[in-house]
């Protein structure tokens, strides 16, 4: 024997209240699971209220044309058999322990590989597994070696690893304009602006600020090649905050790139090549390149864009900088 | 027709089983005596969970919950013609297509208990996807993935569903029209239930809805959507003549909503109950049940065991819900946006202390 409360239930969408129109059982009675207790209107219905449990009536909460509010005690049961069981019966998947995110052609892949899924670690938006962490698992890559061979990459990852250090304590470089307000992104999201034969692609390192340069030379690779070989899904075209343009890879010194939607800022990264700079008061031969920054001016002023800048500056020209970056 | 509610006038649908229960054409529909039976305990079964709906609404266990009742026939009719492979787009109102797809029924109800959005079964391994609660823009997702069927180069068929109501949506008219175009693997179930919410078909449309069908292209055809054998057979030759890539057709299957639009809706002030009760006289499972008892497929036996069983699911799946815990609040805010707005999260601040 167990004492239960019913509380009035919200009868409709969102009511507050509902009238007792009559009783149909009496304190004292015996009554089974759904059946009719009480009529009740409400602003949009007269109902029969069934029983939620199979017991014996110990009271009614209020008497016929009285409004009872939504929650409020309505009928006190003593409750005899286990008519309902208060426990599950039916297990129903949580995320937390149910299949990792992923899209079904990332699924199919991991088959194909021969890839648990399950024990991939996903390193897209929401943890969701990308095909390019799959691809890394069935290669047993571990990302977490240390990348020995610093000069085995091309500079730009160095650039984008260095930048996306750089957005961490300059959040409105990874910020978009809205009409409500400037939103800082959670995650650096680096549109790379590609060249290919049908025109110019930004296809989208994600979540670069938790990647390795390797990570990053390796996503770049595969995003460039998929772009050229027009593979990309629609997720690697998908969700830039901030983009880079190698204006360089086809021998500009500089460049003014337009911005691509949902960014506000794009950083050109002119060619390479040496160059007559003063070193310690002598003029001297060094590879160098010009950095520029096209920026939204709603979002981030000259003296915000030109300290982010600065600051991008000093980081890829300090060797003990460069070597803090992650690997 | 004094005896059939008002939207049923016009052209006689297709029909197998009289309203009595009397064969009026040929019974023989290509199912086993079995698969017969099973007919009639899905029927069962689905009345007996959609009327614990109902209680479990009142209780404040679901939130709200739109019944089926008097559409079973048109439900499990057109569901149990399905191949294991093809794929139902649903309205909110097909739990009894949900059942025979089967698609978990506590898992379902989480939509209507609020726990979840979308229910969490899983659409692919059930092959039924989403509730869909906007009307009909389920539609024009059901024609996309049809394509997406044929350029698989599967023969699995798309299967709509949608009510009268939704007729009345561009998304209808979009999804019909690429049907057509595009001779797609699909088949448009519509079930003319005489009502969306308060508006009688009769001010929605003033045409036959089976014969818009000719316009789009492909053929069309009105059953009795209270004659499952009817129903099943009119679903069986549109799946097999999508199935052969001879492009869609449009069922639509006249029945009647018995019950309120959704227990948040008070029918008695907008129709006559004598109009209810002229659609409970064409009722569907009493219909077929007389008609399988006296045809010797089944006895009463079995009757009284498919009801048995129905109330033992009803419990069980009642327990299940009740038993089923809300997920942490702070998923509303986490699973919208990939880059909540400040007004989000000022609303996340507030709901959550
Ligand atoms: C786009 C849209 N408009 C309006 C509504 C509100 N609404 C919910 S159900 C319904 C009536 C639908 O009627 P019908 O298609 O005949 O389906 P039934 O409810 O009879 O199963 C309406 C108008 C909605 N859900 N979506
Ligand atoms: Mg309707």
């Amino acid at each position: 024997m167990a004492e239960r409360v019913f509380a009035m239930p919200d009868l409709g969408e969102g009511l507050e209240e509902g009238r007792i129109v009559r009783w149909l059982v009496a304190e004292g009675a015996t009554v089974e699971l759904n059946q009719p207790l009480v009529e009740v209107e409400t602003a949009k219905a007269v109902v029969e209220i069934p029983s939620p449990f199979a017991g014996v009536i110990q009271a009614l909460h209020g008497s016929d044309g009285e409004d009872v509010p939504v929650g409020r005690p309505l009928v006190t049961f003593e409750v005899t058999g286990g008519a309902v069981a208060y426990h599950a019966m039916v297990s129903v998947d949580q995320p937390s322990s149910g299949p990792v995110p992923a899209t079904p052609p990332v699924r199919k892949l991991a088959k194909e590989l021969g890839v648990d899924i399950q024990t991939v670690r996903g390193t897209g938006t929401h943890a969701r597994v990308t095909e390019e962490d799959v691809r890394s698992a069935a290669e047993g890559v571990n990302v977490t070696e240390p990348f020995r061979a610093e000069l085995g990459v091309s500079p730009l990852p160095v650039v984008v690893a260095a930048l996306c250090r750089v957005a961490t304590d300059h959040p409105l470089i990874n910020a978009r304009w809205s009409s409500e307000a400037i939103l800082a992104a959670n995650a650096i999201n680096v549109g790379l602006a590609i060249d290919t034969q049908r025109g110019l692609v930004v296809a989208v390192i994600h979540d670069a600020q938790a990647l390795g340069i390797a990570q990053i030379a390796a996503k770049s690779t595969r995003l460039a090649e998929g772009a050229r070989a027009g593979s990309l899904t629609p997720n690697d075209i998908a969700g830039a905050t901030i983009a880079v343009s190698n204006t360089g890879s086809y021998g500009s010194e500089a460049g003014t790139p337009i911005l691509a939607p949902g960014t506000s800022v794009t950083l050109a990264v002119g060619v390479i090549a040496d160059r007559a700079l003063v070193v310690d008061g002598q003029v001297v031969a060094r590879p160098a390149a010009t950095l520029s920054l096209t920026f939204d001016h709603r979002v981030l002023d000259g003296a915000a864009a030109g300290r982010a800048l600065t600051e991008l500056v000093d980081l890829l020209q300090s060797d003990e900088r460069l070597r803090d970056l992650p690997r | 027709m004094s005896d059939e509610p008002e939207h049923g006038a016009g052209t006689e649908p297709v029909r197998i089983l009289a309203p009595d229960g009397s064969p009026v054409g040929d019974a023989d529909v290509g199912l086993s005596p079995e698969e017969l039976r099973e007919l009639l305990r899905w029927m069962v079964l689905a009345r007996r969970l959609d009327r614990e709906c109902v209680a479990l609404q009142r209780q404040g266990e679901l939130t709200v919950y739109p019944g089926f009742e008097g559409q079973e026939a048109a439900q499990v009719g057109s569901a149990f013609a399905l191949g294991q492979l093809d794929f139902v787009w649903p309205t909110f109102r097909e739990l009894a297509v949900a059942l025979v797809r089967g698609v978990d029924a506590v898992q379902y109800l989480q939509y209507h208990r609020g726990t979840w959005h979308g229910g969490p079964y899983d659409p692919r391994a059930t092959r039924f996807g989403p509730i869909c609660i906007p009307i009909a823009t389920q539609l024009p997702h059901a024609a996309g993935y049809a394509l997406g069927q044929r350029l698989d180069g599967s023969d699995a068929v798309t299967m709509a569903y949608f009510g009268d109501g939704s007729t009345s949506e561009g998304d209808f008219h979009e999804a019909a029209n690429l049907a057509g175009v595009w001779r797609l693997p699909m088949v448009l179930f519509c079930q003319n239930n005489g009502w969306a919410i308060s508006l009688p078909s009769s001010e929605q449309t003033a045409g036959e809805i089976w014969r818009r069908a000719e316009g789009y292209g492909f053929p069309g055809v009105r059953v009795d959507g209270n004659d499952v054998l009817a129903v099943h057979r009119a679903t069986a030759r549109a799946l097999e003549r999508a199935r052969r890539g001879d492009g869609p057709t449009l069922i639509e299957a006249m029945t009647y909503r018995i019950g309120a639009h959704s227990t948040a809706d008070d029918a008695t002030r907008y129709r006559d109950d004598a109009e209810v009760e002229r659609a409970r006289a064409a009722d569907p499972i009493a219909r077929f049940r007389s008609w399988l008892l006296a045809a010797g497929h089944a006895d009463d036996r079995f009757v009284t065991a498919c009801e048995e069983q129905a109330d033992a699911f009803a419990l069980e799946v009642r327990t299940g819900v009740i038993a089923t815990p809300a997920p942490p609040a702070e998923w509303m805010f986490d699973w919208v946006y990939a880059d909540p707005p400040p007004s989000l999260g000022r609303q996340r601040d507030e709901a959550l202390g």
